[in-house]
């Protein structure tokens, strides 16, 4: 047997980690198209509700989006989508981030602009539009250290100043569209579930959860240069805060948490001293009706973040996940949310809204059939506009509007914009956003290359501070290589046997000319792409580091008159 | 390995009546509940994570199945929602902590050294798996798929939504990766 042939005999094997699965099928016992929310299965083994039995949501900012889950609980993202990696959904045979190559402009996340407008994820590239997504730029964005952080991690003020966290101690900022960024460091780890929110340019807030639900609130007020640590165990007589959160304005912070996984339970927490301190929201009770049949203890809802339309004036949405709930109910206030009144044309219809642009003006939207939905009535009554242009499955994955005509809804992984109410969809032309994207050109050769060796020569090192100062200069100098850039094939007679980028192993065989390597590559967080080769030359073997420019269309050796050595 | 997919109807066909949603669901529970299971396992969710993930792929086949939608391929449609539960980024945390204790935490001595009944084969199927946990997570998929599930390249494309070639071309760089860490370990 060869080495191949014996591992794919052992993959084909069940891992020991991998216990035998002979838990019977949990299906309800009614009809689905009863519309009826049944929780995914029983819970009598674990006593537990978690997160994972249930479909999510999204959420809101001022004039922005509202999106809940058919099961819930509402876990909300900050400004954009959840649910999607930052590649995820690029993959379709082209250069993920070669955009004029995607004739359906395939994005990872998506979102709307805090002051008006669309942004959306693709590769490395972020793409804004501020004329209701008719055209989009694009810069490049400091990508995270894991390639499910950047979509929740990114918070975008307006069409200039947005900020994302790319891993538990860096936070970037942009003041220029995404042009440049600029890294800080945070006072506390901030691990990997956190949530950020601007008020503007200036003021901004951090929340993060470690291991054990605890919750470190910071802050900024000079536009995420420096730091402060507020409190590091934020909590509220009815349990600590979660990381979801929203500030509303310079001292008003609101936070949700539906972890139940932690021991914790719906929360809606609100803080008016800009995050010392925290209290429970304290949201009119669920109706008894609601409280859902297994009842192991803990409420069977879970609570959305408030979306404001005006200072005063917002809606929240509790959403039972109880077996045979028939829907959630909806909250509004008129004091700036210190007093909630539920409202009762809201409540009990099964249809939450995607977007709350006023406070009786909702959009929604259904995946069978495909359809948008609007109100102006608060949810009493509703219109479906069937939607057309969208790809097949249609699979909404977020859904945003600045008005009742205009909006962009991501779409099984398709960027698509309506300028007609949902009607029509039409995949946005980004080849002039590519435009946008500052090939490298010779002159930053010897630039790159001295940093991306600075890089890994501090990654090696184990200095992260060192990386992070290097990938704040990498974002500064590179960002997407020449579209038509091609391939530059292994030299003759000379063979890769290792390939090193950024701590992630590459097959030098399928993957030096290989497009996917170049999506995988897209995990990193760099811009460039250190490649460590073993040339075999004879009866020698060296090993010479070689920089390639990771974004665009291919691979370039910069300095192929490296290869010195004699062929094999 | 025996194809146990369902049958997949032509294009623009349905797959299934009306009448047979819930045995189409429970049929393909029945045939592929292990592998979906371990898949989801394998892109890093925890035992009961894992478990509830494939439960509710299953109310959301039921769902869509008796909403009248058209599924031609019920086991890549199973698939590719799994990998969408588990990739939602709000599980992140649990999802890389499952996948760190599985790497980290290395195998109890009951599995230490399992050869899948083969005694005489030189590749450990655990040491293989844990080396498959290192890999990203596309090429995880892809190698579970393909291997595990026995799915072909073009189905295990629609799983992901990816091209068929791109999806071999995940499975051949991660195959690459276990090749060299093995043969490493040989010169060793």
């Amino acid at each position: 047997m060869t080495h191949d042939e014996e591992i794919e005999a052992a993959l084909k094997s069940r891992p020991a980690d991998e216990r035998v699965y002979d838990e019977p099928l949990a299906m309800p016992a009614f009809s689905v198209t009863q519309r009826v929310r049944p929780v995914a299965r029983s819970r009598a083994r674990s006593g537990r509700l978690r997160p994972l039995a249930a479909l999510l949501v999204v959420l809101v900012v001022a004039g922005a989006s509202l999106t809940f889950g058919l099961y819930g609980p509402l876990h909300l993202a900050r400004s954009g989508p959840a649910g999607t990696p930052a590649v995820q959904g690029t993959d379709q045979g082209e250069n993920p981030l070669s955009l004029e190559q995607t004739a359906e402009a395939s994005v990872g996340p998506s979102g709307q602009i805090r002051s008006g407008g669309f942004w959306a994820i693709k590769g490395s590239a972020l793409l804004v539009s501020t004329d209701d997504g008719q055209t989009w730029r694009a810069h490049s964005i400091p990508r995270a250290n894991m390639n499910t952080l950047v979509g929740d991690a990114l918070f975008m003020l307006d069409a200039d100043h947005a900020w994302t966290i790319t891993d538990a101690h860096t936070i970037y900022r942009t003041s220029d569209g995404g042009a440049s960024w600029a890294a800080a460091t945070l006072p506390d780890n901030c691990g990997i579930q956190f949530g950020l929110s601007f008020v503007d340019a200036y003021v901004g807030y951090v929340i993060c959860l470690d291991d054990y639900a605890r919750a470190t609130v910071m802050s900024t007020d000079d536009g995420g240069a420096t730091w402060r640590v507020i409190t590091t165990n934020a909590t509220t007589d009815s349990g600590p805060i979660g990381s979801v959160m929203e500030a509303t304005d310079e001292r008003t912070l609101w936070a949700v948490s539906n972890d139940f996984d932690n021991g914790t339970q719906a929360l809606l927490a609100v803080s008016r001293d800009g995050g010392a301190t925290w209290t429970d929201a304290k949201l009119p009770a669920v109706p008894a009706a609601n409280v859902r049949a297994e009842d192991d203890g803990k409420p069977g809802w879970s609570v959305s973040l408030p979306t404001f339309v005006t200072s005063e004036q917002g809606l929240v949405g509790v959403l039972d996940r109880s077996v045979g709930s028939s829907g959630g109910q909806f909250f509004a206030t008129g004091d700036g949310g210190r007093t909630w009144k539920e409202d009762p044309e809201a409540s009990g219809q099964n249809r939450p809204p995607a977007a709350v642009l006023t406070m009786n003006s909702w959009v929604a939207y259904e995946d069978s059939p495909p359809q948008i939905l609007h109100t102006s009535d608060g949810g009493a009554h509703w219109t479906a506009v069937s939607a057309s242009g969208l790809p097949d499955p249609a699979n909404f994955q977020d859904v945003g509007f600045v008005d009742e005509r205009h909006g962009v809804a991501e779409v099984t992984s398709v960027l698509l914009v309506t300028s007609d109410g949902g009607s029509t969809w039409t995949a946005p032309d980004l080849t002039a956003a590519a435009a946008g994207l500052v090939p490298v050109s010779g002159d930053d050769e010897a630039a790159v290359r001295a940093t991306v060796e600075a890089y890994e020569q501090a990654r090696l090192a184990g200095n992260v501070a060192a990386e992070n100062a290097v990938l704040s200069a990498v974002s500064q100098i590179m960002s997407v290589d020449t579209p038509d850039a091609t391939p530059t094939p292994v030299p003759t007679g000379f063979e890769i046997v290792s390939v090193a980028r950024t701590g992630l192993d590459l097959d030098p065989a399928a993957g030096y000319e290989n497009v996917d390597v170049l999506e995988e590559a897209d995990y990193s967080r760099v811009f460039a792409v250190t490649v460590r080769v073993t040339v075999v030359g004879g009866s020698t073997t060296e090993e010479k580091l070689l920089v390639a420019p990771l974004l665009g269309a291919g691979w370039r050796i910069w300095t192929p008159s490296d290869l010195t050595v004699s062929p094999k | 390995m025996a194809d146990r997919s369902l049958p997949r109807a032509a294009t623009g066909t349905r797959a299934i009546p009306d009448a047979g949603c819930e045995r189409t669901v429970r049929l393909l529970f029945q045939r592929r509940s292990q592998e979906m299971f371990g898949f989801v396992r394998r892109l890093g969710l925890g035992d009961e994570e894992a478990s509830d993930a494939v439960q509710e792929t299953m109310l959301r086949l039921w769902r869509e199945l008796d909403s009248g939608a058209e599924i031609d391929d019920p086991d890549a449609w199973a698939f590719r929602t799994l990998y969408r539960v588990s990739i939602d980024s709000h599980r992140l945390r649990r999802r890389m902590a499952g996948l760190v204790d599985r790497i980290g935490g290395g195998l109890s001595a009951a599995d230490r050294g399992r050869h899948d009944g083969d005694p005489a084969r030189a590749i450990e199927v655990d040491a293989i798996w844990q080396a498959v946990d290192r890999l990203p997570e596309r090429q995880r998929a892809v190698l579970y798929l393909r291997y595990r599930a026995d799915l072909p390249y073009e189905r295990i494309g629609l799983a992901l939504g990816i091209t068929p070639s791109a999806a071999r071309g995940h499975a051949s760089t991660g195959l690459g990766t276990l090749r060299r860490r093995f043969q490493a370990e040989d010169e060793r």
